[in-house]
């Protein structure tokens, strides 16, 4: 596994010649001679003594760029250079892409020439010159355009989403916030994957210990591969054994930008659409970009339904086993006949049914996903039909339970997080074992847990549940209210 | 009663893990006499092995400054 | 880290160390004393609470906001400090085992029927343990978390019960028996405002000690008074015979409530305030006498003597009260709240004020 391969120290002792040809050697072989390296030799003098070498990967560069940058800026100033009959010297070119190239970079050791050729520059060896250069031609064939968000979607708001390409996911929000205090800081992370992440704020704004914080943790990320903005995040996340998310992902720009003017940190990653944010406190689950675009009143409700949501997909199933294992006398007695009269001849007890219930929405949802939409659709009615109603129907399992059961998932679909919505799906488990084992005194005592783990959260030095504990009456105005935008007077401090 | 001994001892593993961990002896010492004492006591008691009553000896303490107010309460 | 809290989370925590089990037994106590006037009692007592609540907040600013432990000490001196303080964490232990006995005993009569209270205890105590493992500061986020579902139930109770209120109960008003509301009124204040002597322990992790003396107030005075008008629902609902004879006079009140025949029996909104609150009570008395014991033993970690405290409370709250409560309550439990809650303030009261007075006359 190259894991586990040790890193050869064998290029670091060869050094670069003065041969074109030699250096190119070198560079092949550092690469394992692999089939995508591109060369092309072309010689600068009219002689054929001093050589070029151009060396890059075939499918990361763009070749337009190499053709119009690298070839014709060559071509056109030989032909000025022959006509006015100057010899060609190796220093003269460097000079040339200097002054006519863009991004032209002189590097001395074959360690950053070949890091340079695997982000998709172009470098080049010219005779007589014992360090290379790279011009920066990298190509964007293989990311995707900007296109409409597919996880988190809005009725009102900006229908655009992160890429696959840090560059444009950092334009999208610099595209938001023209503002000169937008600072982005760069790190390459990974000792093999070598992936580009930037973080940026709005200098200001954001409390300079939550930056050096976002600098120091990001510093000390020691790892092979990052592959995803998930591995950022398990790194820099304040806690590892928690079901909650202490770090915010999203791939709409206006939630990033709109977290950076809160005075927040955002983390993009090169490669994945899911941009991070830090610090997020347990109401920014709650809440959706989209509040801030409809109006006020519509979005509190919004949030309230969110909240009641909350409570419904955690509690429902437990609630429900609790009442009906231990406390029947809390039941109004109508209520209570029915679900006596439905509850006959079932097998299992309230709990045994509930988890068979649970376990069976959880693997038709997870099918669900998987699955490309048009056998999606299959899903659902196996889902809804076959043991829906036919479960109910052969008696396994009552129909208040399947109720239940949909009650729960409709409200666990609510929250505009999906991994806000695992951790309660997580805890919902937990809860129901309470209850079938304590009833309303085990819910009690579970409640009692999870509040007392998420006051003791802290997302970056903030406390997880900020606004509500310790209390902050300033961020009320939107916490489970959203107040007109011009009720917070004053910028509002991270909180 | 042996759910509650089985659970003393997984207790007892793991907080003296974390007390040596703070690298503070003495304290682990202090940790583990206590507990030493104290489990096996509550263990027998749920066990109805031993009658242990510490609020008896509390009342009892406490006997000459309360029978004054229960003669005054039991007017 | 030095942990903080800030005076609005201190008033809080009065507010549910005050309701915490109080709410569940003055109705009867002050029923039993005071028959259809009870709740006059227990305002009265609201008013006799004001003193208290300010005699130790002065207590404890005038010294210049030391921790209680080290006041004693300072004030009294070595030894007889030492007796002190045992005392009052032999007060604190008992207080915090006769809460969980009777919120264990509770849950196993009328919630948790069949379950064994010994797992009611384990579970109980087990997630104090965890509360105060993690320090004062995730304790009061706690309470600060479930403080308004605390207020809004309690309200909700009061509203909804309004219905079935006899006004012929209470009448005819301020007709009994002298001798009894003082005696009553001794015991309903021990069992509410003596016992606030424990939170002397945490006031020194307040952060404007200065205002304490308003929000000491602000969170214990609207507690009593509400203890006073469920006294008086009580008593105006279930009449005097049933509340002095049931144990959990609230718990009935939550099943008396009947809105349009199909709101009706929601006694779990009263088994949620008195869980939780006394939840609360247990783990700041907890947390205070965890902070005496390392005062005595000078360790450096505290939480080493959470789980050896823990397995004796669990011993005394599985029986040690089972036969005796009653007796208990009003013999043992009274005179040394009394003696704690108003006796070792006042002398710690008069030291203090004879010793600055020396302080002074020896400068001039």
């Amino acid at each position: 596994m190259s894991f586990f391969q040790k890193k050869s120290d064998k290029k670091q002792n060869i050094n670069l010649t003065s041969n074109a040809a030699e250096n190119k050697q070198v560079i092949y072989q550092a690469l394992g001679e692999s089939a995508d390296i591109t060369s092309r030799t072309i010689s600068v003098d009219k002689q054929n003594q001093i050589s070029m070498v151009l060396l890059y990967i075939n499918g990361l560069v763009d070749q337009k760029i190499i053709q119009n940058m690298v070839l014709e800026t060559l071509m056109i100033e030989m032909d000025e250079q022959t006509k006015q009959e100057v010899a060609q010297t190796p220093k003269d070119i460097q000079s040339i892409y200097q002054e006519f190239s863009l991004i032209a970079e002189e590097l001395q050791t074959i360690e950053e020439l070949i890091l340079a050729i695997l982000n998709g520059d172009t470098v080049f060896f010219i005779d007589g010159k014992t360090s290379g250069f790279s011009i920066k031609t990298q190509g964007d064939q293989t990311s995707r355009g900007v296109q409409q968000t597919t996880t988190q979607q809005v009725v009102r708001g900006p229908k655009d989403s992160f890429t696959e390409s840090i560059d444009t996911n950092v334009a999208l929000v610099r595209k938001r916030i023209k503002d000169p205090n937008l600072w982005s800081k760069k790190k390459v992370i990974g000792s093999k994957t070598h992936t580009t992440v930037v973080y940026a704020y709005l200098n200001g704004v954001v409390s300079s210990d939550l930056v050096t914080e976002v600098e120091e943790r990001l510093s000390k990320i020691e790892v092979n591969s990052i592959l995803e903005s998930g591995n950022i995040e398990e790194f820099i996340q304040d806690e590892t054994y928690t079901p909650f998310p202490t770090v915010y992902n999203t791939e709409r720009p206006d939630a990033i930008a709109a977290g950076i003017l809160e005075g927040r940190i955002a983390i993009f990653v090169d490669g994945t659409p899911d941009v991070l944010l830090v610090p997020v406190l347990f109401k920014h689950f709650l809440q959706s970009p989209e509040d801030y675009y409809q109006r006020s009143d519509i979005a509190t409700l919004l949030r309230w339904l969110r909240t009641l949501a909350l409570f419904l997909s955690l509690l429902t199933p437990s609630i429900y086993i609790a009442l009906t294992t231990f406390h029947q006398e809390m039941i109004p007695t109508t209520l209570l006949i029915s679900l006596a009269a439905q509850r006959e001849g079932i097998p299992f007890p309230a709990f045994g049914e509930a988890v068979l219930m649970e376990i069976t929405f959880e693997l038709l949802r997870e099918a669900g996903i998987r699955l490309p939409t048009t056998i999606g659709s299959a899903i659902s009615i196996v889902g809804a039909l076959v043991l829906g109603q036919a479960t109910v129907e052969a008696g396994i399992v009552s129909a208040m339970m399947v109720i239940v059961v949909s009650l729960t998932a409709i409200s666990s679909f609510v929250f505009p997080s999906y991994n806000f919505g695992i951790s309660i799906r997580i805890l919902r488990f937990g809860f129901m074992t309470l209850a079938a084992t304590f009833g309303l005194f085990g819910i009690f005592i579970g409640l009692l847990l999870i509040v007392m783990h998420l006051v003791g959260l802290r997302s970056f030095g903030m406390p997880y549940l900020t606004p509500i504990a310790p209390f902050n009456k300033e961020a009320q105005t939107d916490t489970l209210l959203r107040l007109p935008i011009w009720k917070k007077t004053k910028q509002k401090k991270p909180n | 009663m042996f759910y509650l001994g089985a659970f003393s001892i997984l207790i007892f593993y793991l907080e003296l893990k974390r007390i040596r961990s703070t690298k503070n002896k003495k304290e682990s010492y202090i940790f583990a006499v206590c507990m030493v004492v104290v489990a096996p006591l509550l263990t027998l008691q749920i066990g109805e092995v031993i009658d242990f009553r510490i609020v008896d000896a509390y009342i009892w303490a406490m006997h000459p400054i309360s029978s004054p107010f229960m003669h005054l309460f039991n007017q | 880290m030095i942990e903080k809290i800030s005076v609005k989370q201190f008033a809080m925590l009065a507010f549910v160390n005050l309701i915490g089990t109080s709410i569940i037994f003055i109705p009867t106590v002050a029923a039993n004393y005071g028959e259809q006037n009870a709740w006059i009692i227990v305002l009265v007592t609201t008013f006799v609470g004001i003193f208290v609540v300010l005699m130790y907040t002065l207590l404890f600013l005038k010294n210049k906001g030391t921790n209680i432990y080290s006041l004693i000490e300072k004030l009294l001196g070595k030894k007889l400090g030492l007796l002190i303080i045992l005392i009052f964490m032999s007060y604190v232990f008992l207080n915090i085992s006769a809460n969980l006995w009777t919120v264990t005993q509770f849950i196993s009569v009328q919630i948790l029927v069949g379950t064994p209270s010994t797992v009611v205890i384990f579970m109980n105590i087990s997630t104090a343990v965890i509360a105060v493992r993690s320090g004062i500061e995730v304790l009061t986020r706690t309470a600060e978390v479930f403080f308004p579902f605390i207020v809004l139930s309690l309200i909700l109770l009061c509203v909804m019960v309004l219905p079935e209120v006899r006004i012929e109960n209470v009448l005819p008003i301020l007709k009994s028996n002298k001798l009894n509301l003082f005696l009553g009124g001794i015991s309903i204040l021990s069992f509410t405002f003596l016992e606030l002597v424990i939170l002397l322990g945490i006031m020194d992790d307040v952060d404007e000690k200065e205002k304490l003396n308003k929000y000491f107030l602000i969170g214990s005075i609207p507690a009593s008074l509400m203890i006073t008008f469920i006294t008086l629902l009580c008593i105006l609902v279930l009449g005097v015979e049933p509340t002095s004879d049931y144990t959990y006079p609230i718990y009935v009140l939550g099943q008396k409530i009947n809105i349009a025949s199909f709101i009706q029996r929601i006694e779990g909104i009263g088994a949620f305030i008195w869980f939780f609150t006394n939840f609360f009570k247990i783990c700041t008395s907890l947390y205070v006498l965890m902070k005496g014991i390392k005062h005595i033993t000078k360790t450096k970690d505290d939480k080493i003597w959470t789980i050896p405290i823990s397995y004796l409370i669990f011993s005394c709250a599985y029986n040690g009260y089972n036969s005796t409560f009653y007796d208990f309550d009003h013999t043992t439990y009274v005179p040394i709240t009394i003696i704690v809650g108003f006796f070792i303030p006042l002398l710690l009261f008069i030291v203090s004020f004879i010793k600055k007075n020396s302080n002074t006359f020896n400068k001039t």
